[in-house]
């Protein structure tokens, strides 16, 4: 029994141990292994870090979104002295201590997709608010500037599920004759926000439009209406998932926003490298959130492995 | 009358068992294991620093598992521990927010849980309901205010003080770590130094006696869960000091965590035999495990895996040295 | 020990006082009568309850709670407990996922979820039963091992779109009523014959009454126990290919917020912890009782926030409504 624990043992060592890479490694914290978007993060930092001749050592909490843990590893991490971390916090508020830990071990980190009160030495993030306020605007011109609408939330408290309501909300005071008659969280999740549309649909027989704050949900949304025999009910969300952009393709969703992980994470992992090389680096990058509608379609979307980061460069950031 | 055989032929079982060791072995043979392991395969496992990262993150678990130890003595568990931590954390946190000492809050914060903890101790000792029925309700009912009170985000904006509280540092030693270790001393003293703590170890084996001798046997036995509640107010403390934040969700499932390192650590949940020390190794495996898996950049599958391997495997190895044992 | 003796001495187990109505039959009857209540009482609140489309929706959200429920009350009645349901019903999505994804094939997607859920029963019958290991914490150790294997398996994305074949189970109709819920209906009377009206049934109930005594009185215990956490982990794969089949996605999440509702359901439907008492019928009960609270909190725009309070009541009021029934008969 102790032989076989400790051959495991072992073969777990030799499985996770990277292959060493020239420049040494970079740690990417993510917020937990359940939601597909992360791997999509994840995936990208990997990507540039092995153009860069980095090596990635990945973490994330065993029990998703749980922020002890998530401190925990950043502790753990900075033993491992890497050359730099790319961190999505899973609390935005108290990662304050834990990046000052790593600030004060002389590890550069970048902070990317939701924004953190931390001394970071760079955000990479898109404007959630925007994205929010742009897909709106597309369903509300849909349906004509009237109707009953309802918005799923992701997870109340997220920076990315608040900012993005925000911006839908703030936008739907310009269409006076649409009314906003149900807004219910389902955090991110498609099982939850399928029963949420469920409910909903018996509380509310007429819904013209449904705004969700992910790919995710929104697909579990329509899979409720579609179960229902309901058509008609034009559907808008972000993220740009694979799922999602097959969506829109297949016209079940109206439109979504390219919320690209994998793009976050290549740049993130490419600012550490001008980090550690000295050079100097932007404060703060957004990156813009293309619509991806039926006829933008076919330009998202690709399967993780045929992806290609575009560097610093290609978004027009001078060195 | 079968239930009557059955009952004293366990009661017969106990004095037996009562003489021979208690199942220490567990968290002893993981920490002999893994330590020397990770020593030599996780760089930088055995620096003071991490070491001391490592009491670190068990310092809250121990908070929890120190009264989870007397409860399951009791032949009970306390289900809800995790979620009246959240509670009280969150109510701790709006009092900060609105300009209250942190003493004050604390106090505040325990009095919260030991109220959870009487109504917890009054269905499982008064009203002789499952302990894991009615904590499970409780869990529920805590996990539900605490969203609703926080209005499902995490209370932030506390101030300068807990940052200053959760930075404050002895002999190099974090202040969670130093409560930690009081905490344990005090949980010591209680319940081998006093007669409340040998009335605790009476409940779970040989309540009869307890009874006979005239002791409130109800009272002991809703005591410990009121103990448990008022620990989690106190652990929620802590857990702001190094979170930083009140969150509503923050320690789902620690009660199964706790109650997985005391029975790793020697207590049974079936013959009020315990030891109480064994509930700190039984932190530290656990704590050693996670930090060692990170240390070493295992994949977080693996580590799930990993954790409910260790978890099985020390309960093999358990059995295996008590059937040994009973065959000697 | 001849049939006869044994059921005789099962009698004096239950201390059978001969009161008119089996304690069994009184707490579900009770049950029946809450839930009437309940559903008049909603039903005033709001219009919209009692529709046909709300309450095939409620049934269907409960009939998946049942169904992981189900073989985990065979389990409780016979003096353990299995907290790995959840663990298996992810790990049983997700391979089967794979599997049809693979392979194309329905049949063996579905044969898939069942082999992962019957083997990880097996695997916590035997680790319980064979090597004599406490049920609480090796299902628990267990839960992690199974969701560590489902992470892995899936590398962090989820697999969607299923045949249409496949999805029958979860999102299909027959004669007009969902698929899910005649599933229930016909495991909640499977598991009912077995264990009332068959031997093994009766033993189960008689281990989890005294376990000390069943195992002098001949049963085989260990036989039993085996069977229940099977059992239990096969429900656990059922259940996966109807929640595939309703939301036509695998994630390695999907389980985990399933396990203590479960629980939960179990314990209001009359199931004893200590074992030795229980229906299949009293979880199908709870399960409804469950979903209905919650529904109802949907439609009457309570915060989801208050849910799981709603749900620590309803246990801790079914409990107290237990103790009181009880307690006027003695």
């Amino acid at each position: 029994m102790k032989t076989a624990l400790v051959s495991v043992i072992l073969l777990v060592i030799s499985a996770s141990c990277a292959m060493a890479q020239d420049n040494g490694e970079i740690a990417v914290f993510t917020k937990n292994k359940v939601d597909p978007f992360f791997e999509e993060a994840r995936v990208g930092a990997d990507v540039a870090a092995k153009g860069l001749g980095y090596s990635t050592v990945q973490y994330a909490p065993t029990r998703p979104n749980n922020f002890q843990e998530q401190i925990a590893q950043v502790e753990d991490a900075i033993t491992r002295k890497p050359k730099g971390m790319v961190f999505v916090p899973v609390d935005t508020k108290g990662l304050k201590p834990s990046v000052d830990k790593v600030r004060e071990a002389g590890i550069p980190i970048v902070n990317f997709i939701d924004t953190g009160d931390g001394n970071f030495n760079s955000y990479v993030i898109y404007d959630d608010h925007r994205m929010g306020a742009d897909v709106t605007r597309i369903l509300a011109q849909k349906l004509g500037g009237k109707g009953k609408i309802v918005i799923i939330e992701g997870i109340k408290g997220s920076a990315t599920s608040d900012n993005r309501t925000a911006g839908a909300q703030e936008t739907l005071k310009s269409y006076p004759q649409i009314q906003v008659v149900a807004v219910q969280a389902a955090n991110y999740q498609r099982l939850q926000a399928l029963q949420v549309m469920e409910n909903l649909m018996q509380q509310f027989p007429e819904i013209d439009g449904v705004i969700a704050a992910s790919d995710n949900m929104a697909l579990g949304a329509i899979e409720a209406m579609e179960s229902a025999g309901h058509s008609g009910t034009q559907v808008v969300s972000m993220d740009g998932t694979i799922d999602g952009v097959q969506a829109v393709a297949a016209g079940r969703l109206l439109a979504s926003a390219e919320f690209s992980g994998f793009q976050m994470g290549c740049t993130a992992v490419e600012i550490i490298d001008r980090v550690t090389r000295g050079e100097a680096v932007p404060e703060r990058l957004e990156l813009k959130a293309e619509m991806i509608t039926k006829e933008t379609a076919d330009k998202f979307g690709q399967p993780l492995e045929k992806r290609t980061c575009k560097s610093l460069k290609d978004l027009g950031v001078a060195s | 009358m079968i239930a009557e055989v059955a009952r004293t032929t366990r009661l017969r079982g106990n004095r037996a068992r009562n003489l021979l060791p208690s199942k220490t072995l567990g968290a002893s043979v993981v920490l002999i294991i893994l330590v020397p392991l990770f020593g030599v395969f996780a760089g930088g496992f055995l620096s003071p620093h991490n070491l001391v990262n490592i009491a670190l993150q068990s310092s809250i678990l121990l908070l929890i598992a120190l009264p989870m130890t007397l409860v399951i003595l009791t032949e009970g568990l306390d289900l809800s521990s995790g979620a009246l931590l959240s509670l009280c954390g969150v109510v701790l946190a709006l009092l900060l927010v609105a300009g209250y000492s942190i003493p004050l809050a604390t106090l505040a914060a325990m009095a919260v849980g030991l109220l959870f903890g009487i109504l917890n101790g009054f269905c499982v000792a008064n009203l002789g309901m499952p302990p894991f029925v009615v904590t499970l309700g409780t869990l529920g009912m805590a996990q539900g205010l605490a969203l609703a009170l926080a209005d499902g985000n995490a209370v932030s904006g506390l101030g300068p003080e807990i940052e200053a509280f959760s930075a404050f540092r002895f002999f190099g030693l974090p202040v969670l770590v130093l409560i930690a270790i009081a905490a344990y001393g005090i949980f010591h003293v209680v319940l081998y130094r006093t007669t409340f703590g040998r009335y605790v170890i009476a409940v779970g084996g040989n309540a009869e006696a307890l009874r006979l001798s005239g002791v409130s046997v109800r009272l002991v036995h809703g005591a410990v869960y009121a103990i448990s509640g008022a620990t989690a107010g106190f652990a929620a403390l802590c857990m702001i000091a190094r979170t930083n934040a009140g969150h509503p969700t923050i320690a789902l499932g620690m009660e199964f965590d706790a109650i997985a390192a005391v029975v790793l650590g020697g207590t049974s949940f079936e013959r009020g035999n315990g030891w109480l020390f064994g509930t700190v190794l039984g932190v530290l495996a656990i704590g050693v495990l996670r930090n060692g898996l990170n240390l070493i950049g295992v994949d977080t599958s693996l580590q799930l895996v990993a954790i409910g391997a260790l978890v099985i495997a020390v309960l093999l190895v358990e059995r295996l040295a008590s059937d040994r044992s009973a065959s000697a | 020990m001849t049939e006869t003796t044994q059921t005789s001495a099962f009698r004096t187990f239950r201390g059978d006082t001969g009161a008119p109505l089996d304690p069994e039959l009184r707490s579900i009857i009770a049950r029946f009568v809450v839930l009437a209540v309940l559903c008049a009482g909603v039903a005033l609140l709001n219009e919209n309850f009692l529709s046909v489309a709300n309450f095939t929706n409620v049934l269907r959200q409960a009939s998946l709670l049942f169904l992981i429920a189900a073989g985990a009350t065979l389990v409780i009645i016979a003096g353990a407990i299995d907290l790995s349901v959840g663990a298996i019903l992810t790990l049983s999505a997700c391979v089967a996922a794979g599997v049809i994804h693979a392979t194309g094939s329905s049949g063996l997607g579905i044969a898939t979820a069942l082999a992962i859920g019957v083997s990880a029963g097996l695997a916590n019958g035997i680790l319980v039963a064979g090597l004599r290991l406490p049920p609480f914490l090796v299902t628990y150790g267990m839960l992690w091992i199974l969701s560590g294997g489902a992470l892995y398996y899936m590398g962090g994305i989820p697999i969607t779109g299923f045949p249409r074949e496949f999805r029958f189970l979860g999102s299909g109709f027959l004669l007009g009523i969902p698929v899910p819920i005649l599933i229930m209906i016909a495991i909640a009377l499977a598991g009912s014959v077995v264990l009332h009206m068959t031997m093994v049934g009766q033993q189960i109930v008689m281990m989890g009454a005294n376990r000390a005594a069943a195992t002098l009185a001949g049963i085989p215990v260990r036989r039993n126990l085996i069977c229940v956490y099977v059992a239990s982990g096969a429900c656990a794969g059922l259940a996966a290919v109807v929640a595939l089949g309703r939301v036509n996605s695998a994630d390695p999440g999907m389980g985990d917020p399933l396990l203590l509702p479960s629980i939960a359901a179990i314990l209001v439907g009359g199931t004893s912890l200590f074992g030795g008492t229980g229906t299949l019928l009293g979880t199908a009960l709870g399960a409804l009782l469950l979903t209905i609270v919650l529904n109802a909190m949907n439609l009457l725009t309570i915060g989801s926030a208050w849910q799981p309070f709603a749900t620590g009541i309803v246990l801790v009021g079914a409990m107290l409504a237990d103790a009181f029934l009880n307690r006027r008969r003695s």
